[in-house]
């Protein structure tokens, strides 16, 4: 790692920086939700940021729904709100001397542009439909060139069956992948963890995340409200075309099956544990080739008073039918914290690691991530610096810092 | 939900059909199939058989040779059903599929559905039909050996629903009223018809039959055992341990399949009493028919294989059939998705054998991305290979294979292959591996010209083999063609050095992945330019950058660079893709390219828009006219019929020489300024003058005797009154083969003998029994033609049908299209016309001759008793030449040969007074002996020709063809180094000032031979285009 990147880890881990705040948690009563940036509650009293319409999904019923914090009951009929918000960071990266593609692209990435529109029928029913406005398209593996273009984010209802629970359908993230649960607005850092994010073209060579992305299928799910105190229970039995990300229907006969068991904490804590099957088949006709993932996956998010923890693990087992391939596993995890000064500054630590294959003895991925977070409620902005030393077992120099700004609707 | 699952999935169906819509064709580089013709498909695959091509109702538009043999009836095309493949979307890579019997096939009579499928059956096309001449030149052992014509002939194409092959039952029956014996003559009968060959009465014959594919120039042909990929040299080497007759000569194969782009193919049959490897593996003596040859119940024969084509023998019929009675044998054509292993898993569900599976995936082991395309080489207990299972997009690989033990070997173009490693494969369990593949090293490469500019280069990365290899054979150490990997020319000259990867570019930027080692980069841009060269080192999984600037040798000012012989996939026997092949052009400096498939008219001028090479490169629209045993014919510039699948319409089979040349020219732009160009003229069977037995010092075809005459085509239009000289120009030097130029003489020493009578004398022309020239040369023949008045222009071409080890432009012309002209866009098609038939042309491979009297120059006519020659001669230093020879009315003008000094063979120049005593002609040719590669690859192993098969007919015989030309102990060598050689066309002298050239000897009769038949006359679709009614939108 050459002294510059060394340098502004250093700086983006100590140098103090204008008080701040980590992206708010989620009070009472509010749905800190898979997708929380697309349905999470404003608070109340901020005018900026006041909803046009309440929740998409019931308020607690537990006793909770006489805090203080708790929205009035919304009026019957239709509603709908617009939401989305703008990620830009600028990129500096160590050029690993030996490989072409690593590190030659120092510059501003739109991360993302995200609008969509929420909407709700009363309690009995709602909706999301969102796009982004900045896929990084690439035409193959580990190209330095990308496209920028817009794609469907998610495109789903949930109608209310009992209590709680809903019956969600369309094309959603389920709860499988644990940082499905963190909104991107509110995440510490510039970007996901290993485990999920994969290694992206150009930070190293490109690998792809362990945690299943958004599919086509239908969900039971509880998701249950911010408790005040003590736990909720939730669950999600989701049952998905389990295709690529972004596959417009199935690549077999067979979906993919996830289970999931969530424990919603006070002070927008939580814990969630899945287990997924999915039987693939990939390829082109006419070699289609089955492939079978059993994926465990679990995280945790507990928020004590200035300090955030946060932690998550995959492992995905996969077996090829097919070809009669040896057996692949594969495993990726992180733990974070996150240490809040004044009001609207943190910073914290990451620790992640990948391992794609177990096949492979040299494609591990650490990677040690300092950083720091700024709000800017005014401009209902973020600001995320972060330094990341990666340490590969292919001794890639491929070291990288990262200055990231957020602007939400 | 339910209800559908209860329903289940529905059967599959085969179905026939006549296609009516070109929608309803495969599609593909090769693809003939067109309305008319039939369609058989099924979930899995489709293939096309062709109509007969005969007009009954007007005979004159029969139209044999439409398919890429004499007759139809034949499988033409076959594909995988794929995605998108609809539409005439396919990606048919056959060019043919027919029955064979000896060499004789099946004249179709009719074609028809037997069984359309809608029954759930399989579905059914036979064809009927009388036997055909394959090639004349073996007529006479048809006859002998079969007799065709006392026998009816029908074959059915059989596609059962669900089976990704067709069952081809091939039937003969005796027609007669009395016993047909097989073979049907004897062999002293047999030498009785005329077929006198020394030794033929004492051998047993028999009567292979079987099948001929033609799988095509993208097909790499493949067989289990000795051979591998390496199918064309391994027949040959099993000729050295031929057993003899009555086990025709050939190699045993259990199966034959090939690997391609998508799709591959396969042949197969079933165990049989009647199978021909196994009647003969041995011989009445006792000994073994096919010694050292592993032989199986479902053995098939492979006696020769030629530019795509091969014959594969697999049964021998009964030794009588009698009045009325029929031999039936059966086989397989199976179709795969572009690997052997999707063959073979086919073939082992014919044969009913238990197998295992063996796949997995195949990474790279510093990146770990999957290695797509890579050869997944599964090898027997020998190293042997027996099969190839390609690599997906993702690395995946999946085959079926026999119970056994066996190891694999992963092999690509850009990596070190790796070590092999063991399997054992077990019935109905899996077997699967992970293999990590050695990282490739990166190169990037940017080549500027002098000017600056992004220009179209040559890339190439030479290496330096082990030393201790040196001389060795480099199929033996340096690469593996049996395993399927790409020739690396070598130097051939007794050093190490070869070219382990060669890149045309369009715009001199490559980026490319290679194998590491230390190599020196090398950029070249054809003869007018240095050679610029770095030594580089690359090591796996890291960059190298390199920016190089090529640097001008001499300039050639109003003359352009053209190669007026081309092949790219429109041909049979060429897989090269025309954007490929116009980048190459471009990248060799040529600036003319003329476009000439095996009968097929092709237009690069897309490709060349579509890769923005206008600016450098001019297309011509052409064709090669091919016959199977008349020579081939160019002709340029022609027009396109989008309403062709050929691009126009011609005729070629029974075709004597003027009809083919007045075809060509009907096919013209202008038919009175159209070139119509003899190839390759001097090429055993292929070339027009060798099929013609041209004698080179009069210029006029005689009549061969002795065992020239047994294997002399017999038709009416093979007569030499049919031989006609109304063409333009002549190809000089065709490719590398300079050996064809001039008249072979006997090299002094001699080699070691014995040779057959006359003795050939060291230094003089080696003759034949009749006293002509046994190898008689182009040049020679052309100087007489030039003596008698026939002004046909010499021209260099390359015969190009690929790119490493045949580079286009090696040889090629330069023609002189005016002063200035000669820049990006400043000359057009008519130029370069007018230039060839103004004789104001060079044909080169190199050099550049400047010949000059006064301020004449080549093609233009000078007067006067006495003239000076002013002579320069211009070469890059990678092709330096060192003689200078004059000719002039076919004689050495004295002072030349001329030794040019060493230090001035780049730049030499000299002046020769002529002193001519009549009317003359006077042309320049320099030559030199340096080795030009590694600009052009040297010749090291025979070249592919038609002769292959005549070769694998006299293993057995004894010397008995010893006095062919074409397998004489004395001949041409075929393998060498390319050297510098160039040509010019003449200067013409007008000796008496008279304002006429007379000739300086008898010139031909101007008559011109009569056409037997014309040109299929078939509306032009333009022209009914243009007839449409306006209409406003």
């Amino acid at each position: 790692m050459d002294a510059r990147v060394r340098g502004a880890i250093f700086i983006a881990a100590v140098v103090a920086v204008p008080a701040g705040a980590l992206a708010q948690p989620a009070k009472p009563g509010e749905k800190p939700d898979a997708e929380a940036e697309t349905v999470r509650e404003p608070e109340p009293g901020d005018a900026a940021a006041a909803p046009a319409v309440p929740p998409a999904t019931r308020v607690p019923d537990d006793g909770a729904a006489a805090a203080p914090s708790e929205p009035v009951a919304p009026p019957p009929g239709f509603t709908w709100e617009p939401y989305g918000y703008l990620r830009l960071q600028y990129v500096f990266s160590q050029n690993d001397p030996n490989v072409a593609f690593v590190g030659r692209d120092d510059g501003f990435e739109l991360q993302n542009a995200r609008v969509g529109v929420r909407g709700k029928l009363d309690t009995r029913a709602a909706f999301v439909i969102s796009f982004d406005g900045a896929v990084d398209e690439r035409a193959q593996i580990n190209v330095p060139e990308g496209k920028l273009r817009v794609g469907l984010r998610d495109a789903y209802v949930d109608l209310g069956v009992a209590g709680d629970i809903v019956v969600r359908a369309g094309f959603f993230h389920a709860l499988v992948d644990p940082q499905s649960l963190i909104p991107d607005t509110s995440r510490a850092f510039a970007d996901k963890p290993i485990e999920s994010r994969g290694v992206r073209a150009t930070e190293g060579f490109q690998t792809q995340g362990l945690t299943p992305g958004r599919s086509l299928g239908a969900a039971v799910r509880l998701d249950p409200n911010v408790p005040a105190s003590g736990v909720r229970m939730g669950f999600e039995i989701a049952v998905q075309n389990g295709a690529d990300e972004y596959a417009s229907n199935n690549d077999n006969d067979k979906p993919a099956v996830s289970a999931s068991g969530l424990v919603r904490l006070a002070g927008d804590s939580h814990v969630v544990a899945s287990v997924r099957y999915n039987p693939r088949t990939v390829g082109d006709l006419p070699f289609r080739q089955d492939e079978t993932d059993l994926q465990a996956a679990g995280g945790a998010q507990l928020n004590l008073g200035p300090v955030a923890l946060g932690a998550g693990g995959v492992f995905v087992r996969t077996t090829f039918s097919t070809t009669g391939g040896p057996t692949q596993n594969a495993f990726g995890a992180h733990a974070q914290a996150m240490v809040r000064v004044g009001d609207e500054l943190a910073v914290g630590y990451r620790f992640g690691v990948l391992d794609p294959s177990s096949l492979i003895l040299t494609d591990r991925v650490m990677e040690h991530t300092a950083g720091a977070v700024l709000g800017v409620p005014r401009y209902r902005m973020r600001l995320q610096l972060q330094g990341t030393h990666a340490v590969e077992q292919r001794a890639l120099s491929n070291s990288r810092i990262q200055l990231a700004a957020e602007v939400s609707l | 939900m339910a209800v559908l699952a209860a329903c289940g999935d529905a059967a599959p169906k085969a179905s026939a059909y006549r296609i009516g819509s070109l929608d309803d064709a495969i599609g593909g580089p090769h693809a003939i199939g067109t309305i008319g013709d039939f369609m058989l498909e099924n979930d899995q695959i489709r293939v096309v058989i062709a109509d007969t091509g005969i007009n009954t109702r007007d005979p004159s538009k029969t139209t044999y040779g439409r398919v890429n043999t004499t007759f139809g009836g034949t499988l033409v095309d076959a594909d995988i059903r794929r995605p998108g493949g609809g539409g005439g979307r396919g990606n048919d890579q056959l060019a043919e599929l027919l029955p064979g019997f000896a060499f004789s096939v099946i004249n179709p009579t009719k074609v028809e559905i037997t069984a359309d499928g809608t029954d759930g059956k399989p579905a059914e096309v036979t064809v009927y039909g009388t036997g055909g001449d394959l090639l004349q030149m073996v007529y006479l052992l048809n006859v002998g050996l079969l007799n065709a014509v006392n026998l009816d002939f029908k074959q059915t194409y059989r596609l059962h629903p669900g089976q990704k092959w067709v069952e081809l039952e091939t039937t003969i029956r005796n027609k007669t009223n009395g016993a047909h014996p097989l073979p049907y003559f004897q062999p002293a009968e047999i030498k009785d018809l005329g077929f006198d060959i020394p030794g033929l009465e004492s051998l047993t014959l028999s009567v292979p039959m079987g099948m001929l594919p033609l799988l095509g120039g993208e097909q790499d042909l493949f067989a289990p055992g000795a051979a591998g990929f390496n199918v064309q040299y391994a027949i040959e080497d099993t000729y050295k341990t031929a057993g003899g007759f009555p086990a025709f000569p050939g190699m045993v194969v259990d199966y034959l399949a090939s690997r391609g782009e998508g799709v591959s193919y396969g042949l197969t049959l079933p165990a049989s009493p009647n199978n021909y490897v196994n009647k003969y593996k041995t011989l009445p003596s006792g000994a073994p028919g096919y010694p050292q040859q592993d032989i199986t119940p479902y053995s098939m024969l492979l006696p020769f294989t030629y530019a795509g084509v091969a014959g594969v023998y697999m049964y021998a019929p009964p030794s009588q059939l009698n009045a009325g009675e029929e031999f039936t044998y059966v086989s397989y054509f199976v179709v795969g998705d572009g690997d052997v292993s999707s063959v073979l898993d086919s073939i082992y569900t014919i044969r009913g054998i238990e197998t295992g599976t063996f796949g997995g995936r195949v990474l790279d082991e510093h990146s770990q991305a999957p290695v797509a395309g890579a050869d997944v080489m599964i090898l027997d207990g020998q190293g042997r290979p027996i099969d190839q299972i390609e690599t997906d997009a993702r690395g995946a690989f999946l085959g079926r294979l026999a119970p056994g033990d066996y190891s694999y070997a992963v092999y690509a173009d850009n990596r070190e292959p790796t070590i092999p490693a063991s399997i054992t494969i077990t019935a109905g369990k899996q077997t699967g591996a992970l293999v990590n593949m050695p990282s490739p090293a990166t190169l990037a490469v940017v080549v500027r010209d002098e000017q600056g500019r992004s220009a179209p280069a040559k890339i190439q990365l030479i290496g330096r083999f082990d030393q201790a290899n040196q001389n060795k054979d480099p199929r033996t150490f340096l690469y593996s063609l049996a395993r399927g990997e790409s020739r690396r020319p070598t130097a051939f000259d007794g050093g190490n050095r070869f070219v382990e990867k060669a890149w045309w570019t369009k715009d001199g930027r490559q980026l490319a992945t290679v194998r590491p080692g230390t190599y020196d980069l090398v950029v070249s841009r054809g003869p007018e330019y240095e050679l610029t060269t770095k030594s580089i080192k690359l090591e796996a999984g890291k960059l190298v950058t390199e920016q190089l600037t090529l640097e001008p040798a001499f300039t050639t000012p109003g003359w352009v660079a053209g190669d007026f012989h081309l092949h790219a996939a429109p041909s049979t026997d060429s897989g090269l893709p025309i954007i490929d092949r116009v980048i190459s052009c471009a990248a060799e400096g040529l600036e003319v390219a003329i476009a000439t498939d095996h009968n097929y008219i092709t237009d690069y001028a897309p490709a060349i828009a579509a890769s923005g090479l206008d600016p450098w490169l001019l297309g011509i629209p052409g064709m090669e006219l091919t016959t199977f045993e008349m020579g081939h014919f160019i002709g340029f510039p022609l027009k396109i019929d989008p309403g062709s699948t050929r691009g126009g319409e011609f005729v070629w089979h029974q075709q004597p020489p003027q009809s083919l040349i007045d075809q060509l020219r009907n096919l013209a732009v202008d038919s009175a300024t159209a070139i119509v160009q003899v190839a390759h003229p001097r090429q055993q069977v292929l070339g027009y003058f060798a099929q013609f037995f041209v004698d080179d010092q009069t210029a006029l075809p005689y009549t061969p005797s002795g065992i020239l005459g047994v294997f002399a085509p017999y038709g009416d239009e093979f007569s030499a009154d049919k031989f006609s000289v109304d063409f333009d120009a002549i190809e000089l030097l065709t490719g590398r083969r300079t050996e064809d130029v001039h008249t072979f003489r006997a090299p002094n020493p001699l080699p070691p003998g014995p040779f057959p009578d006359p003795q050939p004398v060291p230094g003089q022309v080696v003759l034949g029994p009749d006293g002509r020239a046994k190898f008689p040369g182009v040049a020679e023949t052309w100087f007489t033609m030039l003596d008698k008045g026939h002004r046909a222009t010499a021209l260099g071409a390359s015969d190009s049908h690929s790119l490493l080890g045949h580079e286009p432009g090696y040889a090629r012309t330069l023609v002189f299209v005016g002063d200035g002209k000669d820049v990006p866009g400043g000359f057009t098609r008519d130029d370069v016309v007018t230039a060839v038939r103004e004789h104001r042309a060079i044909t080169t491979n190199g050099p550049f001759i400047d010949m000059k009297v006064g301020t004449a120059t080549i093609g233009d006519t000078v007067q006067g008793a006495s003239i000076e020659l002013v002579i320069r001669v211009r070469a890059p230093s990678w092709a330096k030449v060192d003689k200078l020879t004059v000719y002039s009315n076919s004689a050495i003008v004295t002072p030349t040969p001329i030794t040019i000094p060493t230090d001035q063979g780049t730049d030499f120049e000299t002046r020769i007074t002529l002193r001519p005593t009549r009317d003359a002609w006077v042309v320049a040719e320099v030559t030199g002996t340096s080795n030009m590669f590694p600009v052009v690859s040297p010749t090291e192993f025979p070249p592919l020709d038609a002769t292959v098969i005549i070769q694998a007919l006299s293993v057995g015989l004894g010397d008995g063809l010893a006095t062919l030309p074409l397998i004489a102990s004395l001949k041409p060598e075929r393998v060498h180094i390319s050297t510098p050689f160039a040509m010019t066309n003449p200067i013409w002298i007008d000796f008496d000032s008279n304002g006429t050239w007379t000739p300086p000897k008898s010139p031909f009769a101007t008559r011109r031979a009569p056409t037997t038949t014309t040109t299929t006359t078939r509306p032009d679709v333009r022209t009914q285009f243009d007839a449409l009614p306006e209409v406003a939108p």
